[in-house]
């Protein structure tokens, strides 16, 4: 199979993570699905109690249900340990599908980094 | 769009890797049909969906994994996706992993949903509208 002359057709996820103080972001690129779905929350592992994970979606390419249980599965670490998740999200086939799940009615989703108080 | 589109047949063996080569597929073969990026996304999320489905349930029960196939059919104003395996099929399980969310967001995006399952195998045919 040819995978195109687009070089973002099917990339893997990209992962890079950046700590300021007890502030780990996570930026990912590609596509998040069940086969990449762990390196996102390995990525997440450093995060402490009274510290905060902002995920920046905003060039990921394409998440499925698969990226959804595992946001929902940090979201439980967050709630568990006492650590503050942001969601940051990004183009409309990510967008869709955390407006069709509903993901922000249970964890704080925003448009831009800016916006992060 | 291109009146006469070939249509997509594509059988791989239900491993993960499986996911994102059949979902790649799709979205390269919807793209030179010319369709609409809104809809090439609804078929990449229910393709990645289904796929992900039968990878995880098709064939627990067997001693390795099996065929997926994929047909992906462009007619006129509606945009057909079929992925079907050769396994035990969905039964519910205690065991299985995940929140259930694949067949409901495939019943939300698609304009129609159809699901078979026999002994031969589960079925998931997808209908979209070729314009949003």
């Amino acid at each position: 199979m040819s995978d195109g002359d687009d070089l973002t057709l099917g990339a893997p996820l990209g992962v890079s993570v950046l700590q300021e103080g007890s502030v780990i972001t996570i930026a990912l690129t590609g596509e998040l699905d069940l086969t990449t779905a762990h390196e996102l929350e390995h990525a997440a592992a450093g995060v402490q109690p009274g510290g905060r994970c902002v995920l920046d979606l905003r060039e990921l390419s394409f998440m499925d249900s698969a990226g959804i249980r595992a946001l929902m599965r940090l979201d439980l670490r967050a709630r568990d340990e006492g650590w503050r998740f942001t969601v940051v999200r990004g183009r409309s086939a990510v967008r869709r599908i955390l407006d069709l799940c509903r993901v922000g009615d249970r964890i704080e989703v925003v448009d831009e980094a800016a916006s992060i108080a | 769009m291109t009146p006469r589109t070939p249509p997509l047949r594509q059988s791989v063996l239900a491993t993960p890797d499986s996911i994102r080569r059949l979902r790649s597929a799709t979205v390269e073969h919807l793209r030179t049909a010319g369709l609409d990026a809104a809809v090439v996304e609804l078929a990449q999320l229910a393709v990645s969906e289904a796929v992900t489905n039968a990878v995880l349930h098709a064939y627990e029960d067997a001693p390795g994994p099996g065929p997926i196939h994929l047909a992906v059919d462009v007619r006129d104003a509606t945009v057909v996706v079929t992925v079907a395996d050769e396994g035990g099929g969905m039964a519910p399980r205690m065991d299985s992993p995940g929140a259930g969310l694949g067949l409901p967001i495939i019943a939300n995006i698609a304009t129609t949903v159809e699901m078979a399952h026999g002994d031969r195998g589960t079925r998931v045919r997808m209908t979209f509208a070729a314009s949003p």
